[in-house]
């Protein structure tokens, strides 16, 4: 590949980088507002919500390539399906940790009882239900079809999870509750909002690349069995 | 301070095993399309 097809074929990935490292530099550094209890860790927020954002993006992705599988049958779309799935699996694994992190801050323990948090794992759990479901079929395709309507519906309650039921419960200390936490107006102070912003465009395009790079190794490892099947398999005439 | 470096650092760690992950797909791509296109030359014959 040339120098400029390289730049071409890079240029995201390298911005995804550098807005990265941006966040870092400028969620450690710059200047944020002092509030009670809270105080500091309020920085945590480009972290802990840009990963989560990328995971409900990436996730999303997944369910499109679900809803492509299940209008075309393309077995390359139920591996697209996968991998988004897995990415956002970490990505969300990611979350759960940094706000356990900012929870043993500002809650004084790394876990409450609070339904906001067990949505949040819940769903978690049901989408780790969509790796073993797919696992305890032997089938390709009929796996290929359980797990595209799978996901369909795991989507949707994960929504049901995070966002329906806590909003529906009496009480919850996760802010967000009443709206989109960081993203209604006046959430967030406009000095953070020059990092908030780009950190959501960062953890996408790192949800995306990453998802990229699962995707086509999990292509190559079929090609290379197809591959191989065709080489044992001896030829007529 | 401190602490922003270590993450960059780490960060650029894990971008660079990225960046040497998809270089490592990109060639086998390539070598496994070359395989086939010989199988399918040699099926042909």
């Amino acid at each position: 590949m040339t120098d400029m097809g390289t730049w071409k074929a890079h240029w995201w990935k390298i911005l995804g980088v550098l807005l990265i490292v941006y966040i870092i530099v400028g969620g450690f550094l710059f200047e944020v507002p002092e509030l009670p209890v809270i105080r500091q860790s309020i920085r945590n927020i480009y972290f802990h919500v840009g990963m989560w954002f990328g995971m409900i993006f990436i996730l999303f992705v997944g369910v499109v390539y679900s809803l492509r599988f299940l209008l075309g049958g393309r077995t390359l779309d139920d591996t697209r399906a996968l991998s988004a799935v897995q990415t956002g699996l970490l990505f969300g694994v990611l979350g759960l940790l940094t706000g356990m992190l900012w929870a043993r801050f500002t809650w004084g323990a790394f876990w409450v009882n609070d339904p906001k948090l067990n949505g949040a794992v819940v769903g978690i759990i049901t989408y780790l239900a969509y790796i073993l479901l797919r696992a305890s079929v032997d089938d390709s395709h009929k796996r290929a079809r359980l797990a595209a309507v799978y996901n369909v519906f795991a989507f949707v309650l994960f929504f049901v999870f995070i966002m329906i039921l806590p909003r529906m419960a009496t009480s919850s200390i996760h802010p967000g509750v009443d709206g989109n936490p960081a993203l209604a107006t006046g959430d967030l102070a406009p000095q953070m909002r020059l990092v908030f912003y780009p950190a959501m465009a960062g953890w996408f395009i790192m949800a995306w690349w990453l998802f990229s790079l699962l995707f086509r190794t999990r292509k190559l490892r079929d090609g290379i069995s197809e591959y191989e099947e065709t080489i044992n398999t001896p030829t007529h005439g | 301070m401190l602490v922003a470096l270590l993450l960059v650092i780490i960060f650029l760690g894990i971008a660079t095993f990225l960046f040497y992950l998809e270089k490592r797909i990109n060639k086998a791509e390539k070598k496994l399309k070359e395989l086939e296109s010989v199988k399918n030359q040699e099926n042909k014959q």
